[in-house]
């Protein structure tokens, strides 16, 4: 019997086998629960360059792991996989950061403070300057947040308030008062903090 | 993503939809035709660099606690539905074409600017609007104590500028929707004339058409609307008249007024 000839060494998975076997398990004496967590995360990276890079596993070489296809395989788990208990810890931390920027805002500037931030034509518009004012709380929490914590945050705006879609892998959003109930009334799955609700559908 | 990077370095982290700059200096850089989820700038400078025709979702001209600085550069062409200025400064830059939502915040700075197509929901500040922007200072250094972190070096100065340098912007070929400005000296920009009343000495005229009207709508907008934007100390109002359908016997009355 011929014996089976070993993979080149360039070849990921001869480095990955070589990583799990020795290092991980070996010489940091992981607990089967870590050494296991990163065989989750290396299965889905193989998954990934399969499935998105057109890269079978026996073929993946370490030179195909570059920076740019990480990124991209990162931003791919954060929007499609974002289903395991510590992605949900993570994200509902960061609600809770987004929450209590909220009612800083708030606090700090109160509705007069909002209303000058607001152009003369919107002061015209009675029934709608709460979401006038709701848009001015969106970019002061972004603000503050991408400035307080820029690993978090990058105080970018989407089209319609701060973007903390990508750092907390679902959909988040900051709203007023009037969407709030709205949203309770269509029977939406919601975390309150007075002002700022957080649409948690995802979840 | 963001990536701690030493000052003057030009290294930019580029997944395939975002752009991000975290301080960098960079001079002569093309970025133009990209289409973004983001844009996002931190303490950064960008120097003959061309962004043109660059589309994207979310934009931070400006996201840290440090200034972003933009010479020279062009914008001309892009689409940004939304913006957060921060504390950027914008010096001999061209925004020809461009359609820009929510450009305004209480730190921008523009400098010799020209800006064709549409700019829209902004409010420009001749100054960081009070007692507002001394609470956030306060909150923001809370925020240091608790962290036990020390202020940005130079936080302290941009937080409490006294105004913002807001001189010599061409505005004349551009649609102005919504748009406001307050605490801005605008016999010092270039401004759009169709379609828009300017009373270069507002405060006269309204008094002068307050005493021309009885009608109690012509005087709630003279008080309410124009009196409010006169209370932030702008001493010249350019009114697009667009913004306030329903309201054409008050530009009317003020047209005669400032006669």
């Amino acid at each position: 019997m011929n014996p089976r000839p070993a993979p080149p060494p360039e070849l990921a998975g001869r480095w990955l086998s070589k990583f799990f076997i020795d290092h991980l398990a070996g010489e940091r004496a992981a607990s089967p629960k870590t050494v296991s967590s990163y065989l989750d995360a290396m299965k889905l990276l193989l998954t990934w360059f399969r499935d998105a890079e057109h890269i079978p596993p026996e073929k993946l070489r370490l030179a195909d792991i570059d920076r740019p296809r990480v990124l991209r395989f990162l931003h791919w788990l954060e929007a499609e996989r974002n289903c395991s208990a510590t992605s949900r810890n993570q994200r509902l931390a960061v609600i809770k950061l987004v929450e209590d920027m909220a009612k800083e805002v708030m606090q700090d500037w109160g509705t007069s403070g909002l209303d000058m931030r607001i152009s003369a034509a919107q002061w015209r518009h009675p029934g709608y300057i709460w979401a006038y004012r709701g848009s001015e709380v969106h970019k002061e929490v972004a603000r503050r947040l991408g400035q307080r914590y820029p690993d978090l945050f990058d105080g970018r705006m989407n089209g319609t308030g701060p973007d903390y879609s990508v750092k907390t892998g679902g959909k988040v959003e900051l709203t007023t008062p009037g969407e709030v109930a709205g949203h309770k009334r269509k029977g939406g799955e919601s975390d309150d903090c007075g002002y700022a609700v957080y649409n948690l559908k995802n979840k | 993503m963001i990536v701690a990077m030493p000052s003057t370095t030009s290294r930019t982290s580029e997944p395939a939809d975002r752009l991000d700059f975290d301080h960098v200096s960079q001079v002569g850089a093309d970025y133009s035709g990209r289409r973004l989820a983001a844009l996002s700038v931190r303490g950064s400078r960008f120097e003959r660099c061309r962004f043109d025709r660059v589309r994207a979702k979310g934009v931070a001209f400006s996201a840290g606690y440090d200034l972003s600085e933009y010479v020279d550069c062009s914008f001309d062409g892009v689409r940004f539905p939304s913006v957060i200025a921060g504390f950027s400064r914008f010096v001999r830059c061209s925004f020809r074409d461009a359609d820009i939502k929510g450009f305004g915040d209480d730190y921008l700075e523009l400098v010799d600017c020209v800006f064709t197509g549409k700019l829209r929901a902004s409010v420009f500040w001749g100054a960081a609007p009070q007692p507002e922007a001394e609470k956030r200072y306060q909150s923001d250094l809370a925020f240091f104590a608790r962290e036990g972190r020390p202020e940005p070096a130079g936080y302290r100065e941009l937080a409490r500028r006294p105004a913002n340098e807001f001189h010599g912007n061409d505005f004349s070929g551009v649609e102005l929707i919504d748009v406001s400005f307050r605490g801005i000296d605008l016999s010092r920009q270039r401004l759009p004339a169709d379609g828009y009343l300017y009373l270069p000495e507002a405060a006269t005229t309204v008094n002068r058409a307050l005493g021309m009207t009885s009608d109690p709508k012509i005087e709630g907008f003279l008080r309410g609307t124009l009196g409010r934007a006169l209370s932030f100390g702008q001493h010249q109002l350019l009114l697009r008249e667009a913004d306030y359908q329903g309201d054409e016997a008050a530009f009317a009355l003020l047209r005669e007024a400032a006669a």
